[in-house]
């Protein structure tokens, strides 16, 4: 910080210095001028050095303060020209015109320093070849140097040409026309350039670079008028304005881009204050940054990398890329999650910092809740493979063991034939005990994992239980076809606990409707009985009901359980088949 | 002449059980044993059993293979009848072995295996044609569809009558040939048979096995 500042104090003091030294040639030349002039001269070359300055403590590193310490430099060498010296004016004329150039590099540069590909990269190259091949060849040609521009006060009487190779008027004044027309081109595709960017910029990116725009249309005006009009007062005044127009356009944009920032974390804060849900959170940061592109991917410590909140593994863009990059970290340092958004916020690094360690918490949260629901979808999915898996058991072991121990009991009986006496009788009670050994294990693996629903579905494994109950229950399953186990045997046993509410409830002779229906991302059932009906808020919701509603919620789904006395009662419940 | 057997279980224990049950019944001659599906097609194709005997549930899926290998031997070997014994008494896995013609083949409980009697009466039966469900399945079934009594009871003698030519597997038009009918009035018959034995809202063919299956349930038919 300390060295930043010092840094800055240096610039400043440069600034300073050559601005006094310019002001000081400019007063005391023997040309005609105003205390104006002195003025806008001393303005002219100190105000770049003073942006220059705030952008380098706030962007250090970029290209942009040293265009414009350049820029102020190439106007304290243009009032150089004031001097009456043929040692001075020359050289003063030649170099005093990089500023011009100097101008259109830093209007295409802004705010990120670089010169995008092929446009501004394209009119910069021209315009320093217009200088070396047009300017430059008019100077050595011409014995007296065209008069005009800011700041070239010597008129009619200018110091002689020092860098004179060969007096060939009709040459100088070719390329003269020439440069101008040339000079034109760049500022006027300068300003297309600059709209066509602010056209496509997020609002972001608008708020500060449109001051810069204006500016530099503002340039082109000057720069066209003069080239119409020659150099009058009224046009020299315009020159003057647009040309202090682009740095106090970088200033503008900066501060807009400040207040942006402040106003961003206000709406932030607020918005968290909220306490945004998972799907609420993007929505509240790209609201408060102004960034509908705005993505949220959590990190997945297992897979070791960022997933989207879709769950898919997300490969974060490198640096210089279409999407900027924000990474959040917990207070421990361990990453939280990436935000990908406009890289124009990459200008925003307090912003992001702010928002990163305001955000950590609620990221964090999510991204915790992310991973519980992920754990918790692969133990439904681990519990009812295990449920499967003891139902085999007990089908292919216990079952099997038992069938056969009935039918060696059999095998005995005959071999007793008739001369069994009592043992006869004891033979014939054990058989019964296997027989209802044999029920029990059916009934326990059925209630585990009923085996019409393993094997043959949803509609056939509702049909069976429609068939065992006392009520009259018709099941519409129409293309109904296979769905993931889990929500196979949820739906089934929310049918089923319906069904027994139904028969505990509503009143003997009841009938009921089972509806299935799937729309290809949830499975959804509807239990109606014509029963006597209940109010579900005087009675509050039975077990049973509650057992539903668990059931469903666990895996995602919803569920309602409407009923009015003597209008029957509905079951709804949907199960999303993704878990 | 015994009713030459071919038993099918992954099951050693109940295969096992099973042949020396068997053995007391000189009408039974069990020729081959097997554990899958697949010996027991190679079985059947050398030996030219009368009947199969098979568990409905065995190796690859667990799940119904004894239902496939009898629709598969329906169209290698018309001729060998298939009794399936299952664990399931809903009436499902019943009308998935009967959808393709009831002629020759018999559904058991496999929890009544024990059962000499019935056993060797069902594989005879089916050998020789007939078709047999477990009455225990039918009366699910039955009760499936809320009748207390026997529902054929409703059916006018007409209605038996034509209901024991669809459990034969005979088509509309053949009934209407045999007993001199419409084809329209055999239609008429037919509905009102579902109607009163509570099958008016089953989808599809399904209603037509279901009745058949009423109808073998019947003692004395």
């Amino acid at each position: 910080m300390k060295a930043r500042s010092r840094d800055s104090a240096l610039v400043l003091g440069v600034g300073a210095a050559l601005a006094a030294a310019g002001a000081a040639v400019t007063a005391t030349s023997p040309f005609a001028h105003t205390a104006l002039t002195v003025a806008a001269v001393a303005v002219c070359v100190f105000l770049p050095f003073a942006v220059a300055a705030e952008l380098r403590s706030r962007y250090p590193g970029r290209l942009l303060a040293v265009l414009l310490i350049a820029i102020g430099v190439t106007y304290f060498v243009r009032s150089l020209a004031a001097i009456d010296s043929t040692a001075t004016y020359a050289p003063a004329r030649v170099l005093g015109q990089f500023s011009e150039l100097l101008l259109v590099w830093l209007m295409l540069a802004f705010p990120s320093g670089r010169l995008p590909r092929p446009w501004s990269l394209a009119i910069v190259i021209v315009g320093a070849l217009s200088l070396a091949l047009l300017w430059w060849p008019m100077i050595a040609f011409s014995a007296h140097i065209p008069a005009g521009g800011l700041f070239i006060l010597c008129g009619r009487d200018c110091p002689a040409n020092s860098l004179l190779i060969a007096d060939r008027p009709s040459l100088g004044s070719t390329l003269e026309s020439l440069f101008r027309g040339v000079g034109l081109t760049v500022v006027l595709a300068t300003a297309a350039v600059l709209a066509a960017r602010l056209e496509r910029a997020s609002r972001v990116m608008r708020r500060i670079i449109a001051p810069v725009l204006i500016a530099s249309l503002l340039r082109t005006t000057a720069v066209a008028a003069y080239l119409a009009l020659g150099s009058v007062p009224a046009v020299r005044a315009l020159l003057v304005i647009s040309y202090l127009g682009v740095p106090v356009g970088i200033v503008i944009g900066l501060v807009r881009g400040r207040s942006y920032d402040a106003a961003a974390l206000e709406r932030l804060v607020r918005g968290l204050r909220a306490r945004p849900g998972p799907a609420q959170l993007r929505h509240v940061m790209s609201n408060a940054l102004e960034d509908p592109s705005l993505a949220i991917s959590y990190w997945l410590p297992e897979a070791d990398s960022y997933a989207g909140e879709d769950g898919l593994i997300v490969e974060l863009p490198g640096p210089g890329e279409e999407r900027g990059v924000t990474r959040v970290a917990g207070p421990d340092g361990a990453p939280v999650a990436a935000l990908l958004h406009d890289p124009a916020l990459l200008d925003h690094p307090q912003l992001l910092d702010a928002l990163a360690s305001t955000a950590a918490l609620a990221l964090e949260t999510n991204r915790l809740e992310a991973a519980v629901a992920a754990a918790r979808a692969g133990t439904i999915t681990a519990v009812d493979a295990e449920r499967r898996r003891i139902e085999r058991d007990l089908h292919d072991g216990t079952q099997q063991r038992l069938i056969a121990l009935r039918m060696k009991l059999s095998v005995a009986e005959r071999i007793l034939g008739d001369d069994g006496g009592r043992a006869r009788g004891v033979l014939d009670e054990i058989g019964g005990d296997i027989d209802a050994a044999l029920q029990e294990v059916r009934a326990v693996s059925h209630g585990i994992a009923p085996p019409v629903l393993v094997e043959r579905g949803l509609p056939d494994a509702l049909a069976a239980v429609a068939g065992r109950t006392p009520l009259r229950v018709t099941v519409d399953a129409e293309g109904i076809t296979r769905c993931p186990p889990h929500v196979e045997t949820a739906v089934y046993f929310c049918c089923l606990e319906a069904l027994q509410n139904v028969e505990k409830h509503a009143g003997a002779g009841a009938s009921a409707d089972i509806d299935l229906s799937c729309d290809g991302e949830a499975l959804s059932f509807v239990v109606r009985d014509n029963g006597d009906g209940f109010d579900p808020d005087a009675v509050g919701s039975g077990a049973g009901l509650k057992n539903i509603r668990a059931r469903v919620e666990e895996l995602g789904g919803s569920a309602t359980i409407a009923g009015r006395p003597g209008g029957g009662t509905e079951v709804r419940g949907s199960i999303p088949l993704a878990a | 002449m015994p009713v030459r057997t071919v038993v099918v279980d992954d099951s050693l224990l109940v295969r096992e059980g099973v042949l020396r049950l068997l053995e007391f019944d000189p009408g039974i001659e069990v020729i081959a044993a097997c554990g899958d599906p697949a010996q027991a097609l190679r079985t059947v194709a050398e030996t030219q059993p009368d009947v199969v005997l098979t568990d409905i549930r065995m190796p690859p899926t667990h799940t119904d293979e004894g239902i496939s290998l009898a629709h598969t031997l329906r169209e290698l070997y018309p001729d060998v009848g298939v009794v399936v014994l299952s664990q399931h008494v809903s009436a499902e896995y019943a009308i998935g072995l009967l959808d393709q013609g009831s002629a020759g083949r018999g559904y058991l409980l496999k929890d009544r295996l024990h059962d000499l009697e019935m056993l060797t009466g069902a594989l005879a039966d089916v050998a020789a044609g007939g078709c047999r469900v477990d009455p225990l399945v039918v009366h699910a079934l039955a009760s499936e569809r809320g009748a207390t009594e026997s529902p054929l009871d409703q059916l006018t003698p007409r209605e038996n009558e034509i209901l024991a030519d669809i459990a034969e597997g005979a088509s509309n038009q053949a009934i209407a040939d045999r007993r001199v009918l419409t084809r329209r009035a055999v239609e008429k018959h037919a509905s009102s048979i579902f109607q009163k034995l509570g099958l008016t809202d089953d989808p599809g063919g399904n209603r037509r096995v279901k009745a058949v299956l009423v109808y073998l349930a019947e003692p004395g038919r």
